[in-house]
């Protein structure tokens, strides 16, 4: 974890055992990028 | 009724209602509530970048505890915006959320990902998020790509290939444990020459993915951000080797999180070229395309003795080859075999000799004893006499014909007509040096009770209409476990690229001449090149590996004393698959 955990604020709830959770959650969208073979494609 | 915890974990920027506060948790009951418990098959669609949640994505939240629990998408399929649902106990750990679920480690924090995963149409991006509290609700930052996706396309795909290998000889981490950290951007993942982790990624996939000239198929390997110097693919077949000329490397780049890295498209088939031509290879041996044969040529072919090759097609026999017979029954009686095409060898004889009951088969006597790649000039007495009588160099392949008339009608050489005084491994001999007789330790590994590899009873139905049963063994990978299906079906080309096909030749009995062929399409054994006695010691030595009609008792193999008077008899006649010598 080297100490560098990403911080958020911090809930502390405790419920009791067998307890659901519901949530929505979103993402990003990603950067498309070309890749290339090396110009020495067998190796 | 159970208490829940509703959480609503919201986009950062676009959530402008959301409290960053933490405030304690409402609870609600669970009367109206679904609860998605299946495991997620963490699948999200990327369309040129564009990433959407699709029904049975889930994340992976810790408690306080460190325990990890499986929310399932529950609501927003399609979207970038969804719902998550799941069973919870403890206090919620709002640091961090993982996608996907089943690579979230066990310690919070960490993302692990096998060495080995099988392929699928799934795209699935690593992303991570923090959870924070609104109210009644969970909030969370946006999910973070964690780590990049190299897509590689590849098109005709050869049937024996059975994975992909991403590979780094520098030794960047390919797999094992990433920690998700801190940066200016966001979460990342640590990489390097971890010691949590290996320098590989396996993408596995059915033998046949793939196959044909216009298929196409896609990898999608997440990695982890790095400036990777050496990233390289290899295509695998089933010994989990380097299929010739497969292996490809990408150009030098610093990869980002959150990077969609499309890599250009290449044929397989073409980058391996003609490297596997000659051989068929199958837990680590390569076998000849197909079975050795003799037959009266119109003209000699280089590199072979007069009238000797092996089939161009795995599924070719004499008897199948037969003008004006097609062949759909398994036989149960004698036929006739064709007068200028044969397929059945007795153990050791050459030449003239290598198709008869009665002259130039070798009898060892006692011991085991192996002709691989071997000629001698005896054929009977104990392993001391026969190893005391092998030949050296061009003395090997002495020429000794096998039929009269070759040649288009020319005469034959002057020499080496009549049953030849020479004997020993037929393959090696009428290749000269090409191909060998397989050794016993090669022919166990076609045996279904030697964990090795994987059988499949079919038939194959030639241009001709002709149906050819046999078997079809593939080598069994580490990600597979070796089986045996008696149940037989129909073989396609594909099938038959991708493993040993081993026809029912027939066969014929000790006690025959070599005019007829007894049980095509029934039973066989093939040849090795090692003859044991019944002397205790020899269990694991196989003169021949065969089959029953119905395949009972799976593919055996045994060895036999010389003069049986059965399948494993010196005298009698059987196919050769040969061993492909060359590299």
């Amino acid at each position: 974890m080297n100490g560098k955990n990403y911080r958020a604020p911090q809930l502390c709830v405790v419920q009791d055992a067998s307890t659901d959770v519901l949530c929505t959650s979103n993402v990003d969208d990603m950067n498309p990028v070309d890749g290339e073979w090396d110009s020495d494609l067998v190796w | 009724m159970k208490r829940i915890l509703f959480a609503i974990i919201c986009v950062a920027v676009a959530a402008t209602a959301c409290n960053k506060e933490a405030v304690e948790l409402s609870v609600q009951k669970a009367d109206t509530l679904s609860v998605f418990a299946s495991l997620p098959q963490t699948k999200v669609a990327v369309d040129n970048g564009k990433v959407t949640w699709t029904a049975g994505d889930a994340i992976a939240v810790y408690n306080t505890d460190g325990a990890k629990f499986t929310l399932t998408l529950s609501e927003g399929a399609g979207t970038n915006y969804g719902k998550f649902s799941g069973d919870f106990t403890g206090t919620l750990a709002t640091d961090v959320a993982v996608y996907p679920a089943a690579w979230a480690g066990e310690v919070k924090g960490t993302v692990v990902i096998p060495k080995y995963v099988e392929r699928t149409d799934a795209v699935t991006p690593v992303m991570a998020s923090a959870l924070s509290v609104d109210g009644a609700n969970v909030e969370a930052t946006q999910f973070h790509h964690v780590m990049a996706i190299v897509e590689f396309t590849l098109s005709d795909i050869p049937a024996y290939a059975c994975a992909v290998k991403v590979f780094s000889k520098t030794g960047a981490q390919l797999n094992g444990t990433y920690t998700v950290n801190e940066s200016l951007n966001g979460v990342e993942c640590e990489v390097g020459n971890s010691e949590t982790g290996t320098n590989d990624r396996v993408l596995y996939f059915p033998y046949k993915t793939g196959y044909g000239a216009e298929s196409a198929v896609k990898f999608y390997v997440p990695v982890a951000p790095f400036d990777y110097t050496d990233l390289a693919l290899r295509v695998l077949d089933g010994d989990e080797d380097i299929i010739e000329g497969t292996a490809l490397k990408c150009k030098p780049a610093s990869i980002k999180a959150g990077d969609y890295v499309a890599m250009p498209a290449f044929s397989v088939r073409k980058q391996v070229g003609t490297a596997r031509d000659k051989f068929i290879k199958v837990e680590g041996v390569k076998w000849a395309k197909g079975n050795l044969r003799v037959k009266q040529e119109e003209s000699y072919q280089d590199g072979w003795q007069p009238g000797f090759n092996i089939f161009e097609h795995q599924w070719q026999t004499a008897y199948g080859e037969r003008d004006g017979i097609t062949v759909t029954e398994v036989l149960t009686t004698d036929v006739a075999r064709d007068s200028k095409l044969f397929d059945l060898f007795n153990w050791g004889g050459l030449g003239r000799s290598c198709q008869f009951n009665n002259s130039g088969f070798i009898t060892p006597t006692t011991a085991k004893f192996d002709i691989s790649g071997r000629v001698f000039s005896a054929r009977e007495g104990d392993k001391e006499t026969l190893d005391a009588a092998e030949l050296e160099g061009e003395a090997r392949f002495q020429f000794w014909d096998v039929f009269s008339g070759y040649n288009g009608g020319e005469a034959d050489p002057a020499t080496g007509s009549g049953n030849p005084p020479i004997y020993g491994d037929v393959a090696f001999w009428a290749s000269k040096g090409q191909y060998r007789m397989p050794t016993s330790s090669e022919a166990v590994k076609l045996r279904t009770n030697n964990s090795a590899a994987t059988g499949q009873a079919g038939w194959y139905t030639t241009p001709g209409g002709d149906m050819i049963y046999g078997a079809l063994l593939t080598s069994t990978p580490s990600w597979a476990e070796p089986s045996m299906n008696t149940t037989a079906v129909e073989f396609t080309d594909s099938d038959l690229e991708s493993g040993l096909f081993l026809p029912k030749t027939g066969r014929r009995a000790s006690s025959e001449t070599h005019s007829k062929i007894r049980y095509f399409n029934n039973q066989c054994a093939y040849w090795s090149s090692t003859f044991g006695s019944l002397a205790s010691g020899y269990e694991t030595c196989a003169t021949i590996v065969g089959w029953k009609k119905d395949f009972s008792g799976g593919i055996y193999g045994y060895t036999t004393a010389w003069n049986g008077n059965n399948i494993g008899d010196v005298k009698a006649g059987n196919p050769i698959r040969p061993v492909y010598i060359g590299e």
